[in-house]
């Protein structure tokens, strides 16, 4: 098996049986050429067999590199993951339901200040 | 398998984009803890700040322990129920006070963010504003935000869902919502006997 993937011994069997066989020289030079032709561009092929599995990996790596890069970003700007050190801490009191209670409480005073600042020059004029 | 791998490549691109419009979205429509109003300026100077952050599933236990109350009315309890997020920010000042430079990064980023000024009010005979800013979804109010300011305190209340202004005035006025009268002064009184860590 090796002795046929050796092209020396190929060479030299090649010639010994073209020199057996009643041809002109410049047909067997033709085909001599043309079979190392072959023999080359076969070579070339396993060559570059050998490096093809390299090019889905490195794909994968350039593909799960960017997965990654993309999930921490998404996680980064998703999530407060720390916050910078400061003297001042905010202040959260009580449970959600209280906190609830005060947020729409607040809104709602507020509101109604609005509505009594923004109409108060409108009543007085009224009044007028 | 190059060739699959060659066709997947758009389609993680494309996952990747969906993500991040979704997550746009989102910050866009005020769900969720990046949607929180963050104001860098009030913050590094105010002396104290208050936040509140209720959204999924800390507002959703929030609105149950408050639904079980009693006496509470329709009207609110059916415009409780309808917030999807709730925001407040509160910024207390002892010795600088509170100036128009340091409210106007506030205005600009509720501006940028669509927010359309709805009710903007001034006590003349007092330092104190007032400004209600709406935010429209399919042409319905989908969110209000309050901010109200004067030399001692700003604060910035943010609600998201569809706003019914009856029942919010009613709760301002004390009635349907049976829970407590907590007055800016009362919460003062509690922020200052609460230690800080």
């Amino acid at each position: 098996m090796r002795r046929l993937e050796d092209d020396s011994y190929l060479d030299a069997a090649l010639r010994q049986s073209l020199a057996r066989r009643p041809a002109p020289p410049s047909l067997k030079a033709g085909v001599l050429s043309q079979i190392r032709r072959e023999s080359h561009r076969d070579s070339q092929r396993t060559a570059s067999d050998r490096f093809s599995w390299r090019l889905p990996w490195r794909m994968h790596w350039a593909i799960g590199t960017c997965a990654a890069v993309a999930a921490v970003a998404l996680i980064w700007t998703t999530l407060p993951l720390w916050e910078e050190p400061s003297g001042r801490q905010p202040v959260a009191m009580g449970s959600p339901e209280l906190q609830l209670a005060e947020v729409l409480q607040l809104a709602g005073s507020k509101w109604n200040r609005a509505q009594e600042i923004a109409l108060s020059p409108i009543q007085e004029n009224g009044n007028d | 398998m190059t060739r699959s791998r060659w066709q997947c490549l758009p389609a993680g691109i494309a996952l990747v984009l969906l993500l991040a419009g979704s997550h746009a979205t989102l910050r866009a429509q005020g769900q969720g803890s990046d949607a929180a109003p963050e104001f860098a300026t009030l913050e590094e100077k105010a002396d104290e700040v208050v936040k509140v952050n209720l959204w999924g599933r800390s507002l959703d236990q929030a609105k149950k322990l408050l639904g079980l109350r009693k006496n509470l009315t329709g009207s609110v309890r059916s415009f409780m129920n309808g917030l999807t997020a709730v925001y407040r920010r509160t910024y207390r000042f002892r010795g600088d006070p509170a100036s128009e430079d340091d409210l106007e990064p506030v205005h600009r980023q509720l501006a940028e963010d669509g927010w359309v000024p709805l009710i903007e009010a001034e006590d003349r005979g007092k330092p104190e504003s007032l400004s209600v800013y709406s935010f429209y979804a399919d042409e319905e109010v989908a969110g209000m935000t309050v901010v109200s300011s004067d030399p001692d305190e700003v604060t910035v209340l943010k609600l998201m869902g569809p706003v019914d202004f009856e029942a919010l005035s009613a709760i301002g006025s004390g009635l349907g919502l049976p829970v407590m009268n907590l007055g800016s002064t009362d919460l003062k009184t509690i922020d200052a006997t609460t230690p800080k860590k």
